[in-house]
């Protein structure tokens, strides 16, 4: 519609343009030949009055001659001389006739008129009434009414005796004649008193419209440019000869070339017109067939080639639109392909993923969706990189090739690794597809220049049992991976409890954040029997934590969290501050305990932490030996460089060290060895059941016996019975701590129990 | 052109030659009376003539009307009645002499020198003069019963020789009266020395004023 718009608008403008020049050219020459043709007329006029005069002088001249001869005759002469009237008028009707004149008059000697040939009825000679010269030889006279030009000649004989003239009537017929010789209309008319008496004309045009004023003047209505001579103005007589020169005649020389010019014009326009036409065609149309192309490109159309055969601009933007249409081609199908797979392995990413995934819900079908990871991706990417990574990727993806069912979507997600569709599938028969899988990723292969073996772990989860939601199957899985372990345990499968679980835990980590604010967090104290003296000199802080709404959260729970989530720096931090300002309080009330708290693998990665440590202990003028450190192998064993400096700094400060969970995890002794502690504090799990001949038993004994002889104290903890003490006490193990004894109690009830159990446990002992 | 510059030559030599004649004929007839004639305005008369009668006339003389380059010499010509005047032509080419005036109507048709034949004027009464082929031609013969009579010469002298003394009755004539007879001026003694007679003539200069014709006078009249 808008290219019909462009187009019409082009015709329109240059049909417009063209008109308009032809109209100006048309409009000009018409004009020009409107006012040539009245300067053509007025010429004609004026060359017209000016032979009319001419003529007229001319014919008074003639006359004159031959009035001339009339009076030098002889005979004429002797006639008038001897005043013989009948000879003198016959003469004079002889001479008139020959020489044409309408009037011949005889003058005597004294003036008076005595012949005139031509009378009015009842009058023997003419009257005269009124005369006026119109050149040398010419009088204009009206005699009896009617105009005439007169022409005299005395005669002589030899003195003058007598007058002829004779008077050619202003008539028709000489206008007529002159009409003949200028070319022009000429009327004469001859008024008395403003009352017109006679007209003479060559024209049939109205009387009254003729102006009686000299000089040229336009007559509109008539067609005629009109000029007047007076010929005669003598009071009461006039005579004027008008001239008229019809401007149609003048106008019609100009009729045919206006004609012309009509036609030629017209053939211009027509002609310009329909080049305009073919033109604005010729230029729309071509944008048009664009247009189209580029309303079928924006359609997502990109199949047909866009072509215009012309080498001008339009045919260049034909090339850049079809250049255009191929670059987008190509850039959509990579998007999409883009939006579909993964980079770097080329399988479907997540997306597609979940797509299937919901269509194969919806369309009710069962099956178990999988995703796998390897053990150790993280630090592969640390130690090797990311590209190292990608490779192993790559190749892994390269081995499966062909190994998966036909009917299974495997795609590729970074961070979160393999996810495998198992449509139509129950459990059971998917887990072995998912460890054959497992097997052959785990097959050793060359990445770069190494030859490894990677350890790839695998969380399933089952549709529709677990869930109807691909993204909530999605993330069933995920946790479903957290559970897996390496070994048998590398396939895990979703849970419904796990899943409570783990939402728990992410409640808990966030909110542990807050505990302290909130002031939900306390201090409790485990007294440390000292089992030689059956004294309690120590007790071990430990930490609780009662969330606002779900209760006492343990510290197995809470502790672990807190240092993978990074929060464990900050609860050490209120625990020193809480114990710091336990100790002043105690030992401004005289009560003398040495106080252990656990230190993480986190708090020893701090160089500033023995720092701090020494700073809070100075603030509120705490000796050293009033503050003890747990602290377990495996964190030590993270950054052991780092630790160990820290360790150091802290027993330099006067800090008792202890080893915590001896027994568990790694448990080195190059390592024992080269920590500063002085205590070995032997796990629970080894102390909960010791009986005689036990693994336990054996293990608590030489462990004894080992820090023993390394000259550390043993420190038992998950005394329960006093079996359990009995025994340990017998085995020299230095410090116990247990429920037996006490559980974690708060500084008051401490206080309390320390009151009431004193002396107790000797008693015990010597029980 | 040359023979018309040799004609005027020719005028110039006889209107002197007359003078000295005149001038010879006053010193011998020392009795002549002699007149000056002047118009209304003073100025000396030519052409006119004075017509003394009462006396008887003197001897008979040649009446000759001449015509000398182209025009009638004299002018005026006063000739008794009954006498014959010869007419002369001087001029190379022929003249066809005329006149129409009651007193002599006559017609010399084109003739050369001494060709024509004298004519006899036998009625008193003026006779105007025209050639037919030069209209320019006007000559005037005052046919008179009257004894004696003069023409003014050009300082308007006119001589009256042998004139006896006394009054006696005079009249005057000039080409302006045309046809009309002299007229009387009553009885003068014209011998007293010194006279002059102022004559009722407008134009001194022009004899023949030539006279306006009545359509242009009406033309004039009209203008005015």
């Amino acid at each position: 519609m808008r290219i019909r718009y462009l187009r019409t608008r082009l015709i329109v403008t240059s049909v417009c343009l063209l008109s308009l020049v032809l109209g100006a050219v048309f409009f000009a020459v018409y004009t020009s030949t409107d006012f040539s043709a009245e300067r053509q007329a007025q010429r004609q006029l004026e060359v017209g009055s000016n032979v009319f005069r001419n003529l007229l002088e001319a014919r008074a001249r003639e006359l004159t001659n031959a009035t001339q001869i009339l009076v030098a005759d002889f005979g004429f002469r002797q006639a008038v001389a001897t005043g013989d009237l009948a000879t003198i008028r016959s003469a004079l009707l002889n001479q008139a006739s020959r020489i044409g004149a309408d009037q011949a008059l005889f003058f005597d000697a004294q003036g008076d008129l005595r012949i005139s040939s031509a009378t009015m009825p009842g009058s023997d000679t003419a009257q005269v009434e009124s005369l006026q010269a119109f050149s040398e030889q010419a009088l204009i006279a009206m005699i009896d009414h009617r105009p005439y030009l007169l022409v005299e000649a005395v005669v002589h004989a030899p003195v003058p005796v007598g007058q002829v003239a004779m008077a050619f009537s202003l008539d028709a017929a000489l206008a007529r004649e002159m009409q003949k010789l200028t070319g022009l209309e000429i009327r004469f008319v001859s008024s008395r008193d403003k009352e017109v008496m006679s007209t003479f004309s060559t024209t049939p045009y109205a009387q009254q419209d003729m102006s009686l004023q000299q000089g040229t003047q336009r007559l509109e209505r008539e067609g005629y440019l009109t000029t007047a001579i007076t010929l005669l103005d003598q009071a009461p007589y006039s005579v004027v000869a008008q001239m008229a020169s019809p401007l149609s005649d003048a106008l019609a020389s100009f009729d045919d070339l206006k004609r012309e010019l009509l036609i030629i014009t017209l053939i211009a326009l027509l002609a310009s017109s329909f080049l305009a036409v073919r033109l604005s065609g010729g230029l729309a149309r071509p944008v048009t067939l664009l247009a189209e192309a580029a309303k079928r490109i924006g359609r997502g159309d990109y199949t047909h080639k866009v072509t215009l055969a012309r080498n001008d601009e339009l045919g260049l933007l034909a090339e850049s639109i079809d250049a255009m249409r191929i670059g987008i081609a190509e850039r959509e199908s990579l998007i999409a392909h883009n939006a579909l797979h993964d980079p770097l392995t080329g399988l479907a990413n997540v997306g597609v993923m979940r797509e299937r995934l919901n269509s194969s819900i919806v369309s009710g079908q069962s099956g178990v969706l999988a995703q796998c990871n390897l053990v150790t991706a993280e630090l592969m990417v640390k130690a090797r990189g990311q590209s190292f990574m990608d490779t192993l990727v790559r190749q892994s993806v390269a081995c499966l090739g062909g190994q998966l069912p036909a009917d299974s979507l495997l795609a590729w997600q970074p961070g979160v690794g393999f996810l495998l569709l198992l449509e139509r599938r129950d459990l059971d028969e998917a887990v072995v597809v998912i460890d054959a899988m497992l097997a052959q990723l785990g097959e050793k292969m060359q990445v770069e220049d190494i030859k490894l073996r990677s350890q790839w772990m695998a969380g399933v989860v089952e549709w529709p049992l677990q869930g109807r939601d691909a993204g909530e199957l999605l993330r069933q899985v995920s946790i479903a991976l957290g559970d897996a372990a390496p070994g048998p345990e590398r396939i895990a499968v979703y849970q419904a409890q796990r899943d409570q679980a783990y939402q728990r835990r992410i409640r808990l980590a966030r909110d542990l954040r807050y505990a302290p604010e909130y002031k939900e967090l306390a201090v409790v104290f485990q007294p440390k029997l000292d089992l030689a003296s059956g004294e309690v000199r120590q007790v071990e802080a430990l930490m609780r934590w009662t969330h606002s709404e779900l209760g006492p959260i343990t510290p197995d729970e809470f502790i672990v969290l807190a240092e993978q989530t990074g929060s464990i720096g900050m609860l050490t931090q209120w625990m020193m501050a809480a114990v710091a300002s336990q100790l002043r309080n105690w030992i401004d009330r005289g009560i003398h305990l040495q106080v252990a708290m656990n230190i993480s693998a986190r708090d020893l990665d701090d160089p500033q932490f023995p720092q701090r440590i020494e700073h809070l202990l100075r603030a509120q003028q705490i000796s050293p030996e009033y503050l003890s450190m747990e602290v377990t192998e495996s964190a030590v064993m993270i950054n052991p460089e780092r630790s160990l400096n820290s360790l150091r700094v802290l027993r330099d400060l006067g800090i008792a060290l202890a080893v915590d969970d001896y027994g568990t995890g790694y448990s080195s002794l190059a390592t024992l060895k080269s920590l500063p502690v002085q205590d070995l504090k032997i796990d629970k799990s080894f102390v909960l059941q010791l009986a005689e001949g036990s693994d336990d038993a054996v293990i608590v004994k030489s462990t004894i016996e080992l820090a023993h002889n390394m000259g550390l104290k043993v420190i038992a903890e998950g005394i329960e019975s006093i079996d359990s003490l009995n025994w340990l006490k017998e085995r020299h193990c230095d410090v116990a701590q247990g429920y037996f004894i006490s559980r974690p109690l708060a500084a008051a009830a401490l206080e309390q129990w320390l009151e009431d159990t004193r002396g107790t446990f000797g008693v015990v002992e010597s029980a | 052109m040359y023979q018309y510059s040799n004609g005027k030559k020719m005028r110039y030599a006889m209107f002197t030659l007359l003078s000295a004649a005149v001038s010879l004929l006053w010193t011998v007839q020392s009795n002549a009376a002699q007149v000056m004639l002047t118009d209304k305005a003073g100025a000396p008369l030519s052409n006119a003539v004075l017509l003394v009668d009462g006396i008887p006339a003197l001897q008979s003389q040649q009446y000759v009307m001449d015509q000398v380059d182209i025009q009638f010499v004299p002018r005026v010509l006063v000739a008794p009645v009954g006498t014959l005047v010869d007419f002369p032509n001087s001029d190379d080419v022929r003249h066809h002499v005329y006149s129409f005036s009651s007193a002599k109507p006559f017609e010399l048709r084109l003739f050369k020198g001494a060709e024509a034949p004298p004519v006899a004027f036998d009625r008193a009464g003026v006779v105007v003069l025209g050639c037919n082929i030069h209209d320019s031609m006007i000559g005037y013969i005052l046919v008179t019963q009257s004894p004696r009579f003069a023409v003014s010469d050009a300082q308007g002298i006119v001589s009256l020789p042998d004139l006896p003394a006394g009054n006696w009755p005079v009249s005057w004539w000039h080409p302006s009266q045309l046809e009309q007879p002299p007229v009387a001026l009553g009885e003068l003694d014209l011998n007293q020395a010194g006279q002059v007679l102022s004559l009722p003539v407008s134009s001194a200069k022009q004899a023949p004023t030539p006279v306006l014709s009545p359509l242009q006078q009406r033309f004039k009249k009209a203008a005015e």
